[in-house]
């Protein structure tokens, strides 16, 4: 105790280890609840999490791993494409052939190509569960309107992030699924066109413009293509992300009952009082939390039923991870992502077919440009986010189909919107449609009257006829986003499976014609 | 105090988690290594390092032949033949053929005729290449393969 | 007391709450040890595959052992020493070519390598002694994708690449990108020269166009050889879906290929169908870079753009003769089963007038095999075409009365007769060639508004009076049984002209002798 405060710079210098470690992690060894609890709240990365999580969030059933799913994929997908990004030259007379030598000569290009691709594919299908899992469980209801929303963000980036992608490997598959995605873009020009008025308004030809930088696909729209792709729609993603975590956070975490089912057995706690009031509970570090005085943040509620986030959450968290990476993986080195012919803009394949995602689109757009690229997914996307706005029920969320009822409901839905999406198919199909029947007819009636639009007003009749059954507007979201959802597998089906050469209907791909 | 508030006793590490750890660690690693691997390509997208010079009776004793494409210059001597490499050992400049020797234009080196270095800031003399022979018998010059000064490829 | 029950309530809450997080959690641990161990897995089955089980390295380390063995003399052991194991490539940038071939065909210039298997083996022939490997690459002369690494996909037969790896037999297509058929003819090229004189041969450019000159019936070939195989229809190609393949069959039955073609079978020998796939093959257009081609080519490049001038004669030889031999008779042509008229004939050059045979060549006969030339061959060399025709020496035994001729070459002459009678006569003695409604069977179609527009009524008084010397078309003007009176074949005329609908030539204005009789 000589000189007890004097420290010099030797001393310091020898310190160093331990003060850059103490500056690095600034809690103690994660051996106690306490300290978990303060690893989680003192890492930037990890202080996204609640520092304890409810039981219940960590069940499989209350997710089914699919957030974290999207997550892990969006992180495959950045490092896969940044590493592709050194060896990929975005111009139309180079990127065929870079993206040839990520496959062939590139170390490791090949993987990194098919993990990419798969992860990207796989992250839409994810989204999408991810986004029927929220449903079903009625986690969208009052206070997560918001979180929904970023959710519906999150999913037009998604698929906006996998169309620009699509069009980067410059062959004939990219070239001219591109060539018809733009053109769905540009489809408000048929109805300008149905009224003669495209000469003096045109938005559709705006925004395919804007959207290409040209005329028809070529090196304006691959370089268009490229900066969105690798640079403003991930910074947008991640933004999104952000909020959508946070949201998380903020609106109490997972949804749940308030009066949670534990272990305790149900209704075991009096209802809507949290099973250790507050001033019994143990000393935690709730910083200015405490102080907050409304239900946001929600995390103290029954603290019994908590754990702490560290190591319960994060292990599972960094488990469908590297399970993620794992399918990923396997799946690219069993499957080569596709690379056809160089782009040529004098050969059109045949049939030319967009993204399978938009596959379901397309097969709208074989009836009218207009309705099936425009305006029907603008209805079924702006239906999707004034779900939570529209069914304002007080119901314990985080209850799948909110019941038997719901799962009866969704079940009859599920029947109703296969049998009219297959009917709006089938009967084109076998009979035609206005145009075989009056060969002269109006274009207007045309985009007016066809199978898809008919199938919106069906599903929209029915979502209706449950509501006035029901007397539930929970039930009726519920009717309407199966019919969806329905609809949308369907003709997705269709539009891939069952579409061939000038998308003539064929049973399968072994009957289309030899070119 | 009630005996909650006591800290929760928690298992020490056990085998399964440092299992785990030490998995995800090694494969943490191999990633790791796998993405560097990537960035050292196997290939360049530039014509070989090891090309065709011609046949040795096209270099008779006393040629001597700038080959600019390649930046390399070629001497032919009674003892062989032998490739000097034109580019800069100070920072990679392409030096010029002058009256007894070379110049570089960047920074002021100048080299003797065998590529010794008469001053400026270069720290080496100019690269003698490896000439090698094929199996057809033409001279092979290799631009990453460095020889001695004063190596004379005789065939 | 109630305060205790609720707090020992919280207590078992708790207790379950705990006991499901650890047994949870255990679970998670072995989860994630089992993902971990699977992960390494992936990791080393992606590393074994990128870096062992490549056939490239597989290839290089049997040639190194080969390399080895013969290693005999101070050259061979220094090329063992020195081989190392890498991908090895061909880059020239102003070709275009990245061909990575060499890295499984090692010996490709190892004079050595004559008794070794196929990737080892020394390239056969004396090709290389002229084509460095490093300035030329692989695919300029054998196609197929130079920069894979494994052979299927290097060969690219069905693997979405659009010029395939040519059959051994017809990699002589390539001698065509930079050496002319003369130079190559006893170099190496023998059947490249020899499927080139046959392309002359056979008349291919009556119907087809090479740099712009040629006939339009069929299409212009000037890149035939470079198509994708997207651009031709492989539905009923029986071998390999290749271009190719595509041509080889095209030339063995053309109608079996493209249904409904025009083609006629060339009908060749083998080696003759080989040779002519061979010279279409090198029919590519690719604008090779200036100092790749041979003064061979330069000078046929520049011929094929800038043809010197031919007389007449030798205009009709290439152009026309393929269908019309040298004109001067009719002929029954078996492939398209009708008459090819005598555009030399005695008779017709007696009659026609140049307005005719001017709209016959330049505006051709729509519907029928004789396709238009405006385009196809320069202005002038259109009318060296018509003179030489015209030019023919009629021999006194075929001359037609001098008054017949003059009213031939009148435009403004109109012949009125009773179409009726006419067409009674047409159905029975003219139907059977010309078609009931004279759409041409056998015989020249009457009704095509190319022909009606230039043919004058005297011209076809002419016609079916006298006939054509020297072709199907009898002469019908005469007394004896099965002829007609000059009434009769006025009828006959006009019923002709009334199938033009109303097209006929034009009066010249000058002529002044609009709505003549005829005598």
């Amino acid at each position: 105790m000589g000189q007890p405060e004097q420290t010099t710079f030797w001393q310091n210098l020898k310190r160093l280890p331990w003060t850059f470690w103490g500056s690095l992690v600034r809690h103690g060894k994660p051996d106690t609840d306490r300290a978990r609890s303060q690893t989680v709240f003192s890492n930037l990365f990890l202080h996204l999490h609640p520092t304890r999580t409810h039981i219940r969030s960590l069940r499989f059933s209350a997710t089914m791993a699919l957030g974290v799913f999207t997550l892990s994929l969006f992180v495959i997908i950045v490092v896969t494409g940044v590493l592709l990004m050194f060896y990929y030259k975005p111009s139309v007379e180079t990127a065929y052939n870079s993206v040839k030598d990520i496959h062939y000569v590139v170390p490791l290009g090949r993987i990194m190509r098919n993990v990419h691709r798969w992860a990207a594919h796989l992250m839409v299908v994810a989204v999408l569960l991810h986004m029927a899992r929220v449903f079903y469980s009625a986690a969208y209801k009052q206070p997560r309107e918001l979180n929904w929303l970023l959710g519906i963000g999150l999913l037009v980036t998604t698929l906006a992030l996998s169309f620009t992608g699509y069009l980067l490997p410059w062959d004939q598959l990219a070239y001219w699924a591109v060539t018809i995605g733009a053109n769905i873009a540009g489809s408000a020009r048929e109805l300008t066109d149905a009224f003669g008025i495209t000469q003096s308004v045109d938005p559709g030809g705006f925004t395919r413009e804007v959207m290409l930088g040209s005329r028809g696909v070529g090196g304006e729209a691959l370089i268009r293509f490229y900066a969105l792709h690798v640079m403003v729609l991930p910074i947008f993603m991640a933004l999104l992300l952000g909020v959508h975590f946070w949201r998380v956070r903020k609106d109490g975490g997972l949804a749940r009952p308030d009066a949670d089912v534990t272990h305790a057995g149900k209704g075991a706690a009096p209802k809507g009082s949290p099973a250790v009031k507050p001033e019994q509970a143990p000393t935690k570090t709730y910083g200015l939390m405490c102080v907050v005085r409304d239900r946001k943040p929600a995390t103290n509620l029954d603290p019994a039923d908590t754990v702490p986030s560290w190591p319960y959450l994060m292990r599972a968290e960094v488990l469908i991870f590297v399970a993620s990476l794992v399918v990923c993986m396997v799946l690219g080195l069993l499957f080569d992502a596709p690379l056809k012919e160089a782009a040529n803009a004098a050969i059109p394949e045949n049939p030319a077919k967009a993204p399978w995602y938009f596959l379901g689109l397309q097969e709208l757009v074989s009836y009218s440009a207009f309705m099936g690229g425009m305006v029907i997914p603008g209805v079924a996307l702006l239906g999707l986010a004034l779900i939570p706005y529209l069914d304002r029920e007080k119901e314990p969320a985080g209850v799948y189909f909110s019941g038997a009822r719901g799962k009866r409901i969704a079940g009859y839905s599920l029947v109703f919107g296969v049998v009219m999406a297959t009917l709006a198919v089938a009967i084109p199909v076998s009979y035609g449609w206005l145009r075989n029947w009056v060969p002269d007819i109006n274009q207007i009636w045309i985009i007016l009257v066809n199978p898809g639009t008919l199938l919106t007003l069906a599903y929209m009749a029915w979502s209706l006829a449950v509501l006035r059954t029901t007397r539930s507007t929970r039930m009726a979201a519920i009717a309407i986003f199966t019919c969806f959802l329905a609809g949308f597998f369907v003709l997705t089906y269709v539009g891939s499976e069952l579409r061939g050469p000038n998308w003539d209907f064929y049973w399968s791909k072994s009957a289309w014609p030899t070119h | 105090m009630s005996e909650r508030l006591k800290p929760d006793p928690v298992p020490r590490r056990s085998f399964l988690s440092i299992a785990g750890l030490g998995t995800l660690a090694l494969a943490g690693v191999g990633a790791l290594a796998g993405m560097v691997r990537l960035l050292k390509p196997y290939v360049y997208p530039e014509p070989m390092a090891r090309f065709r010079l011609g046949r040795p009776d096209e270099f008779p004793p006393g040629t001597v032949k700038v080959v600019p494409e390649r930046s390399i210059y070629v001497i032919s001597e009674p003892e062989g033949v032998a490739v000097i490499s034109l580019v800069c050992t100070h920072l990679g400049c392409i030096v010029a053929p002058a009256d007894k020797g070379f110049d570089c234009p960047c920074h002021g080196s100048r080299f003797d005729p065998k590529g010794r270095v008469l001053r400026g800031p270069a720290p080496r003399a100019l690269l003698w290449l490896e000439v090698s022979q094929a199996a057809d018998g033409s001279l092979m010059v290799d631009a990453n393969r460095e020889v001695k000064p004063n190596t004379w490829y005789r065939g | 007391m109630a305060q205790s029950e609720k707090s020992s309530h919280a207590q078992r809450v708790r207790d379950q709450v705990q006991l499901e997080a650890r047994s949870r959690d255990h679970r998670l641990q072995v989860g994630l040890v089992l993902t971990g161990v699977l992960l390494l897995a992936v990791f080393l089955w992606t590393g074994l595959k990128e870096n062992v089980y490549t056939d490239w390295r597989r290839y290089q380390l049997e040639y190194r052992d080969i390399l080895e063995k013969k290693a005999k003399t101070k050259l061979g052991r220094k090329l063992h020493q020195d081989f190392d194991i890498r991908i090895r490539q061909v880059v020239i940038p102003e070709l275009g070519v990245v061909d990575r071939c060499v890295s499984c065909h090692n010996g490709i210039t190892d004079p050595r390598m004559t008794d070794v298997k196929s990737p080892h083996k020394v390239h056969p022939g004396p090709y290389l002694n002229q084509h460095e490997v490093g300035k030329f690459g692989c695919t300029i002369c054998h196609r197929g994708q130079g920069r894979a690494l494994v052979f299927s996909e290097a060969k690219a037969v069905g693997h979405h690449w659009p010029h395939p790896m040519l059959p051994g037999g017809l990699t002589q297509s390539s001698c065509g990108l930079c050496h002319s058929p003369a130079e190559v003819r006893s170099a190496g090229g023998e059947k490249y020269a020899r499927g080139h004189r046959l392309f002359g041969e056979l008349g291919c450019v009556s119907c087809h166009k090479l740099y712009g000159r040629g006939g339009s019936l069929g299409p212009e070939l000037t890149r035939e050889g470079w198509k994708a195989p997207q651009e031709v229809s492989m539905k009923n190609v029986r071998g390999d879906k290749t271009l190719a393949r595509w041509i080889y069959e095209h030339f063995q039955d053309p109608q079996r290929i493209v249904p409904g073609s025009l083609m006629p079978p060339p009908r060749l020998a083998a080696g003759q169908l080989e040779a002519l796939t061979i010279y279409t093959l090198s029919l590519q257009r690719r604008d090779l870079p200036s100092k790749y081609l041979s003064p061979g080519k330069y000078l046929e490049l520049h011929r094929l753009r800038n043809p010197p001038e031919m007389t007449g004669k030798q205009l009709v030889a290439r152009y026309c003769g393929t269908c019309h031999d040298t004109g001067s008779y009719g002929r029954y042509d078996a492939f398209y089963q009708r008459f090819i008229p005598a555009i030399r004939g005695p008779s017709f050059v007696q009659l026609v007038t140049p307005e005719y045979l001017d709209a016959a060549i330049r505006r051709g006969r729509p519907g029928t095999p004789m396709a238009a030339w405006a385009g196809g061959l320069k202005d002038n060399e259109l009318v060296k075409i018509r003179s030489y025709l015209l030019g023919r020496k009629v021999e006194p035994g075929v001359r037609l009365p001098p008054k017949i001729v003059a009213q031939a070459k009148d435009p403004g002459l109109v012949i009125h007769g009773d179409v009726a009678q006419g067409a009674a006569i047409f159905a029975r003695q003219c139907a059977s060639c010309h078609g009931p409604r004279g759409e041409g069977r056998l015989g020249p179609a009457l009704a095509n508004r190319v022909f009606q527009g230039s043919a004058t009524d005297g011209f076809l008084y002419a016609t079916i009076a006298y006939g054509r010397a020297d072709t199907a078309m009898p002469a019908f003007l005469g007394t004896h049984q099965g002829s007609y009176r000059p009434s009769q074949i006025q009828a006959l005329v006009a019923f002709v002209r009334s199938l033009g609908g109303g097209v006929r030539p034009r009066a010249k204005v000058a002529s002044g002798s609009a709505n003549r009789r005829t005598p």
